[in-house]
C-alpha cells in the first residue's frame, strides 16, 4: 500500500480535485450540448438515408433483389433441319456437352474461375476471358465457352460447383453437317448475332447471344429455322446453387427446310468443278509464261420450268463443321485470308464477270427480233472488223471464218458477225431507231439480281450511255458512248458484267421460250412432324414475246455448238446428242490484267429442256477447253449416262 | 445541481473491500440506477441475438451462432453488473497499470497467428480475446483519469499533447494488427474527449492537420494495405467495380432498400438467406434488420440507440465529478461513432472499415465490452448523489 502511494498510483480521493466551479460547469454543459447536437445530426442523417432507401427507392431495390434471386436459364431450341429435295438430311442437330458461364454470377471470383476453367478445358485464360468479354449479354444469359467437352469434365464441374460459381455444365443442340462442305454456300453458316443486327431484329424476338444464320439459307430462312427459346426460372443463392424451380417454358424447335438441291447431283457438280479447276491449272496460258491460275469457279444447275436450283457449287469451298460451337480464330483467319481466294464467297451469285461469247445469244435474238438480220444472212469474216470508224482501230475475231451466216456465227462463235450486229445496233440507236442492245439485255433479265432466296447476290451490270455518264461523272472525258462500247457489248465484253446464276437464268429463259421463272433453293418448309407448312411458288418474273421461228433458229444453232464445227464439239464427242440434244454456248471473257474466264452455258434436251447448266472458271482459260468438260460431266450425271472416261478439251473460243 | 453536492466526504476506499456481498447489495445505490438506459441496452442485446439467429439459420448447425451469442450475452450481463457494482472512482489510481497491461496485450497479440490477415485475437483456448476491443474502453478510462486529474484543462498545449499521446500509443499498436475500425474508433473517442475536456478549436485544427499529414505519409509509404485503399476508393465510387470490392456494399444496399416499409418478415430476407450479403451476422447485421424488418424495424433500432445515447449524455452532464463526466463522454462518442459508421456503411454513406455495430454484431469481446460500458454508465449515474442516502 505504501509502495503504491509512493509510486503515485494510489491517490487519496479529494473531493475538491474533481469538483467543478460554476464557470467550468457552464462551459462543460455547453460542450456536452454540442456533442448532443452532433449525435442528433448523425441520427438524422441515418434516418433520412434509411427513409430514402426504403420508402423512396424501395421499389427499385426490391426489383434488384428479385433479379439477384432469380436466375433465368434459356434452353436453346433446336434449329430446323435442312434436307435435300429427296429428303436426305444435309444439316441436323445433336446435343453437345457444353461448358457455359453466366458472367454476372462469377462475382468477385471471376479470375479464379477462369483460371480453373482454363486448366480444366485446356484453353487459354485469355481466350476464355475474351469470350466472356465479347458476349454482349452482361447478365443472365449463359456464354458458351466450349462445346463438345468430355463427359468427365461435365461431371467434375457438377461435383465441384462451389469452386465454379456461375459455370454451367450442360447440353446444347449444335449443328452437325453429315456431308461436311457439301453445298456449304447454299446452306450457309451460323454465328452470334452482331450488335447491329440485334438492333433491327430485337422486335422479332432475337436476343443478345443468339446464334443466327449469317449466309445461305440459314440466313434467308433464319426466322423459320430458329425455334423459340425455352426458359427455366430458378431461385438461386449467392453461389449460384439452385434452391428451387420457379417456372419452366419448354423450347419449340424450328421448321425443317427442304431444299431444291439434289444431294447426289450436288456432290458430282462439286467434284466435277474441282477437277475442272485442277485441269485448267495444268494448261498453259498462251499469253503469259504462266499456267492458268483457276482462282475460283462456280456451277449452277437449274430446272428452267420451275426455277428450282438442282445444284449450286462454288470453288474453293469450306467445311461447315468448322463453325459448330463457334469458329476458332485460326480457322476464321484462314477463311478470310485473301491468299485462300475467299472460300466463303458463293461465286455463283457473287462473281461479276463479263459473259463473253455466251452473251451472243442475246445479241443474236435481239438483232433477229429487231429485223436487223435473218438467220441465213451471210457475213464476211477476214479475221479483222474494219467497218466505218473501225478502219483505223480494227477489232479482231479469234479465227478467220470467211463467208459465214448468223447460225454458223453462233456455232463457231465468230466475233466479226457480232461486231457487225453491234455496230448496226450502234447506228440505229444513234438515229433513235428501234430498241437499243442494252435495253434488250435488260429484258433478258441481266443487270439486276434474279431475286434468288440467298444472301449477298450481286446484280451484275449492263452498260448504257446513261450509266457511262453517271459512272464517270467526275471524268468528263470518259462520258462519251463510243461505237466500240456497243460493239464490245455485242460479244459480251467491255463493261458488261454478269454472275454465273444470271447466265443460267438467261439460258433458262431462252429454253422456256422467253419465260423467266425466278430461281429459288427452298422447296418446302415442314413442321417437326413432317407436314408441309409452305411450298415455294413457281413465280414468273418476266415473259418476253419472241418470234418462235427466230428463237428456234437460235436454239438449233446452239445445238450445233456441241457438234461438227462447233466450239465444244470435241468435248461432246460420244455424247448421245441425237437422243439428248444439248443447246450450248462457250465463252471466253477477257478482263484487263487477268487471265480469261472460261464460260459454258447450256440446256438440254433442246426441244423439251429439263436442265440448264452454267459453268464459269475464273482465270481458267477458254470456255471450250476448261468449262465445257465440267458441263459435260454434269450433263452425264443429270441424264444418267455412263461417264466418258476421258473428256477432250475443245480448242477455240 | 452538481455544485450542491460539494462538501460530502463519504467516499471511502474501504467501502467495497470490507463488505460482504449481501451488504453490498443493500448499500449500493441500485435504486437510483437509470432503468431506461438498462432497458435500452438489454433490448438492443436481445434484438441483436434475434437478428444474428435470422442471419445464420442457414448455417449448420442452425443454432450455432444463436447459442454462442446467447452465452456471450449472459457473460456480458455479469460483466455489466460488475462494471456497476464498485465505485467507479476506484479505477483512477490504477489507470497507469491498466494502460500498461493493455499495451502489453496489444503487443502480445501481434505474436499470435493471423486470422484473415490480421493479428486480432489472443486465443485462451475456450474463448478468443480481442485486446483491441478492450483497448477502446481502456483509452476512455485512462484519458478520463488524465483529463479529470488535470481539471479538465486540455486547453493547455502540454496537457493536450500528453492526452493525445495516450490515445496515439494505443492507436499505433491497434493499427499494426491491423484493425482500421478500432483505430478509427479510438481516434474518434480521443477527439470527443479532448473537445469536452476543454481543448480549443485551434488545437483541434492542428491535430487534424497533423493526422492528415501522417495518413498521407502512411499511404505514400504503403503502410495501408492495398485492400484498405481499395475499400476507401470503392466508397468514393461503389459502381466502379460492382462484382469485386463494391459487391458487398451493393448487395447490402439492395437488401436494405428492398425491405421497404415493413420488411420481408423476420427470417424471410432473400438477400440474407441466399447469402448475397457477406458477413451478414457481423459487420452487415443492419442489412438484415433493414431487409427483414423494413423501415419500421430500422427506425425502432435507431430509436433504441438514440435512447441509449440520450441517457448516457444525461449521465455525463449529471455526473458528480469530472472523471464520471469524461467516462460517460468517451462511451457516448464510442457508441455514436460505431453506430454512425457501421449503419452508414451498410447504407453506402460511409466507407467499409470493419466497425461492428454495438450490441448487434456477432462477437463476444465487443458485446462484453459494450455491456461493461453500460455498467460503467449505470455506475456513474447512480452515484451522482452523495452516498449513504
Amino acid at each position: 500500500m505504501r509502495l503504491l502511494k509512493r509510486a503515485g498510483l494510489k491517490i487519496k480521493p479529494d473531493e475538491t480535485t474533481y469538483k467543478r466551479t460554476d464557470a467550468s460547469q457552464e462551459s462543460l454543459q455547453r460542450r456536452l450540448a454540442v456533442l448532443g447536437i452532433i449525435v442528433l445530426v448523425g441520427f438524422a442523417v441515418l434516418f433520412s438515408r434509411l427513409w430514402f432507401m426504403q420508402i423512396v427507392s424501395g421499389n427499385d431495390y426490391r426489383k434488384k433483389a428479385e433479379g439477384n434471386r432469380i436466375r433465368e436459364i434459356s434452353i436453346e431450341a433446336p434449329r430446323g433441319r435442312i434436307l435435300d429435295r429427296n429428303g436426305k438430311v444435309l444439316v441436323m442437330n445433336r446435343q453437345a456437352l457444353t461448358i457455359s458461364v453466366i458472367p454476372a454470377e462469377m462475382q468477385d471470383q471471376k479470375d479464379v474461375v477462369i483460371q480453373r476453367l482454363s486448366k480444366l478445358l485446356g484453353m487459354g485464360e485469355k481466350q476464355i476471358a475474351n469470350k466472356i468479354e465479347k458476349s454482349q449479354s452482361p447478365n443472365q444469359r449463359a456464354v458458351l465457352i466450349q462445346s463438345d467437352v468430355g463427359e468427365e469434365i461435365v461431371t467434375y464441374v457438377d461435383e465441384h460447383q462451389s469452386e465454379f460459381p456461375g459455370v454451367i455444365a450442360g447440353t446444347q443442340p449444335v449443328r452437325e453437317y453429315p456431308y461436311g462442305s457439301l453445298a456449304a454456300h447454299v446452306i450457309g453458316y451460323l454465328g452470334e448475332i452482331s450488335p447491329e443486327a440485334l438492333k433491327t431484329k430485337k422486335k422479332e424476338g432475337y436476343q443478345a447471344g443468339d446464334e443466327i444464320g449469317l449466309s445461305g439459307v440459314e440466313a434467308t430462312y433464319d426466322s423459320e429455322l430458329r425455334g423459340k427459346v425455352g426458359m427455366t426460372k430458378l431461385e438461386v443463392d449467392a453461389n449460384g446453387n439452385s434452391i428451387r424451380e420457379i417456372s419452366n417454358v419448354e423450347p419449340h424447335s424450328g421448321e425443317n427446310l427442304q431444299l431444291t438441291i439434289d444431294q447426289d447431283v450436288q456432290t458430282l457438280v462439286e467434284a466435277a468443278l474441282k477437277s475442272g479447276v485442277e485441269a485448267a491449272r495444268t494448261m498453259q496460258d498462251p499469253n503469259s509464261p504462266k499456267k492458268y491460275q483457276g482462282t475460283g469457279a462456280s456451277a449452277v444447275v437449274l430446272d428452267p420450268k420451275t426455277g428450282e436450283v438442282i445444284a449450286m457449287a462454288s470453288y474453293p469451298t469450306f467445311n461447315l463443321n468448322d463453325f459448330t460451337g463457334g469458329i476458332s480464330q485460326q480457322s476464321w483467319q484462314a477463311l478470310t485470308d485473301p491468299k485462300n481466294m475467299y472460300p466463303l464467297n458463293n461465286r455463283a451469285i457473287m462473281s461479276e464477270i463479263p459473259p463473253g461469247s455466251t452473251f451472243k445469244v442475246v445479241t443474236a435474238l435481239s438483232a433477229l427480233q429487231e429485223g436487223i438480220v435473218q438467220p441465213n444472212t451471210v457475213f464476211d469474216c477476214e479475221h479483222a472488223f474494219t467497218t466505218g470508224p473501225f478502219k483505223d482501230y480494227p477489232k479482231y475475231c479469234w479465227g478467220t471464218h470467211h463467208n459465214i451466216d448468223l447460225v454458223n456465227g453462233i456455232v463457231q462463235s465468230c466475233d466479226v458477225v457480232f461486231y457487225t450486229l453491234g455496230y448496226q445496233f450502234y447506228q440505229r440507236q444513234a438515229q433513235n431507231q428501234g430498241k437499243p442492245l442494252w435495253e434488250w439485255a435488260r429484258d433478258f433479265q441481266l443487270g439486276k439480281t434474279t431475286g434468288i432466296d440467298l444472301t449477298s447476290e450481286m446484280s451484275g451490270r449492263i452498260p448504257s450511255p446513261e450509266w457511262k455518264k453517271e459512272f464517270n461523272r467526275n471524268n468528263a472525258q470518259y462520258q462519251v458512248w463510243y461505237p466500240g462500247d456497243t460493239v464490245n457489248m455485242a460479244i459480251g465484253q467491255g463493261d458488261i458484267l454478269t454472275t454465273p446464276l444470271q447466265m443460267a437464268y438467261l439460258y433458262a429463259g431462252i429454253a422456256n421460250g422467253g419465260k423467266f421463272i425466278k430461281p429459288h433453293v427452298m422447296k418446302t418448309l415442314q413442321t417437326v412432324d413432317g407436314k408441309v407448312a409452305k411450298t415455294a411458288p413457281v413465280e414468273t418474273a418476266a415473259e418476253m414475246s419472241l418470234n418462235p421461228q427466230m428463237l428456234q433458229a437460235v436454239i438449233s444453232a446452239l445445238t450445233g455448238v456441241v457438234q461438227g464445227k462447233g466450239t465444244a464439239s470435241a468435248t461432246f464427242q460420244g455424247f448421245p446428242v441425237a437422243q439428248i440434244p444439248v443447246a450450248a454456248k462457250t465463252g471466253t471473257s477477257e478482263i484487263a490484267g487477268k487471265q480469261p474466264t472460261a464460260w459454258f452455258c447450256s440446256f438440254a434436251p433442246a426441244g423439251d429442256p429439263k436442265y440448264v447448266v452454267a459453268v464459269a472458271i475464273e482465270q481458267g482459260g477458254h470456255g471450250g477447253e476448261s468449262a465445257a468438260p465440267v458441263a459435260r460431266r454434269i450433263l452425264e450425271k443429270l441424264f444418267n449416262l455412263k461417264p466418258q472416261g476421258q473428256i477432250q478439251p475443245s480448242v477455240g473460243d | 445541481m452538481m455544485g450542491r453536492v460539494s462538501g460530502s466526504a463519504e467516499f471511502s476506499p474501504g467501502l467495497v473491500r470490507s463488505s460482504a456481498p449481501k451488504e453490498i447489495m443493500k448499500r449500493l445505490p441500485f435504486r437510483k440506477m437509470d432503468k431506461v438506459l438498462l432497458f435500452a441496452a438489454l433490448a438492443l442485446g436481445v434484438f441483436g441475438v434475434l437478428m444474428i439467429f435470422s442471419a445464420t439459420r442457414a448455417d449448420n448447425p442452425s443454432t450455432y451462432y444463436l447459442k454462442k451469442q446467447l452465452m456471450f450475452l449472459m457473460v456480458a450481463m455479469l460483466v455489466m453488473f460488475l462494471g456497476a457494482a464498485f465505485d467507479y472512482r476506484r479505477i483512477m489510481p490504477y489507470s497507469k497499470i491498466i494502460y500498461a497491461v493493455t499495451l502489453l496485450l496489444l503487443l502480445v497479440v501481434l505474436f499470435f497467428p493471423a486470422i484473415g490477415g490480421a493479428h486480432r485475437w489472443i486465443n485462451l483456448g475456450f474463448f478468443p480475446v480481442q485486446p483491441s476491443e478492450i483497448a477502446k474502453v481502456v483509452v476512455i478510462l485512462v484519458m478520463a483519469t488524465f483529463i479529470a486529474d488535470r481539471h479538465m484543462e486540455m486547453g493547455s498545449n502540454k496537457e493536450f499533447l500528453q492526452a493525445v499521446c495516450i490515445a496515439a500509443g494505443m492507436m499505433f499498436f491497434i493499427f499494426l494488427e491491423p484493425d482500421l475500425g478500432v483505430t478509427l474508433s479510438v481516434f474518434a473517442i480521443m477527439i470527443g474527449m479532448l473537445l469536452v475536456g476543454g481543448a480549443r478549436l485551434k488545437q483541434m485544427a492542428v491535430l487534424m492537420g497533423g493526422t492528415v499529414v501522417i495518413v498521407a505519409a502512411a499511404i505514400g509509404l504503403k503502410l495501408l494495405k492495398a485492400y484498405q485503399i481499395t475499400r476507401l476508393l470503392v466508397f468514393i465510387n461503389p459502381d466502379m467495380d460492382p462484382l469485386h470490392s463494391g459487391y458487398n456494399l451493393m448487395q447490402s444496399k439492395i437488401a436494405i432498400g428492398s425491405g421497404q416499409l415493413v420488411g420481408k418478415g423476420l427470417f424471410n430476407g432473400t438477400q440474407t438467406n441466399l447469402k448475397f450479403i457477406p458477413e451478414h451476422h457481423t459487420d452487415f447485421i443492419f442489412s438484415v434488420v433493414g431487409e427483414e424488418l423494413g423501415f419500421i424495424g430500422g427506425v425502432i433500432l435507431l430509436a433504441l440507440f438514440a435512447l441509449l445515447l440520450w441517457r448516457a449524455l444525461k449521465i455525463a452532464v449529471t455526473a458528480r465529478d469530472s472523471f464520471g463526466t469524461m467516462i460517460a463522454t468517451g462511451i457516448v462518442v464510442m457508441f455514436f461513432f460505431q453506430i454512425l459508421v457501421n449503419i452508414g456503411m451498410t447504407m453506402g454513406i460511409m466507407p467499409i472499415t470493419g466497425v461492428p455495430l454495438p450490441f448487434m454484431s456477432y462477437g463476444g469481446s465487443s458485446l462484453i465490452v459494450n455491456f461493461f460500458c453500460v455498467g460503467l454508465l449505470l455506475n456513474i449515474g447512480m452515484r451522482r448523489f452523495p452516498q449513504g442516502t
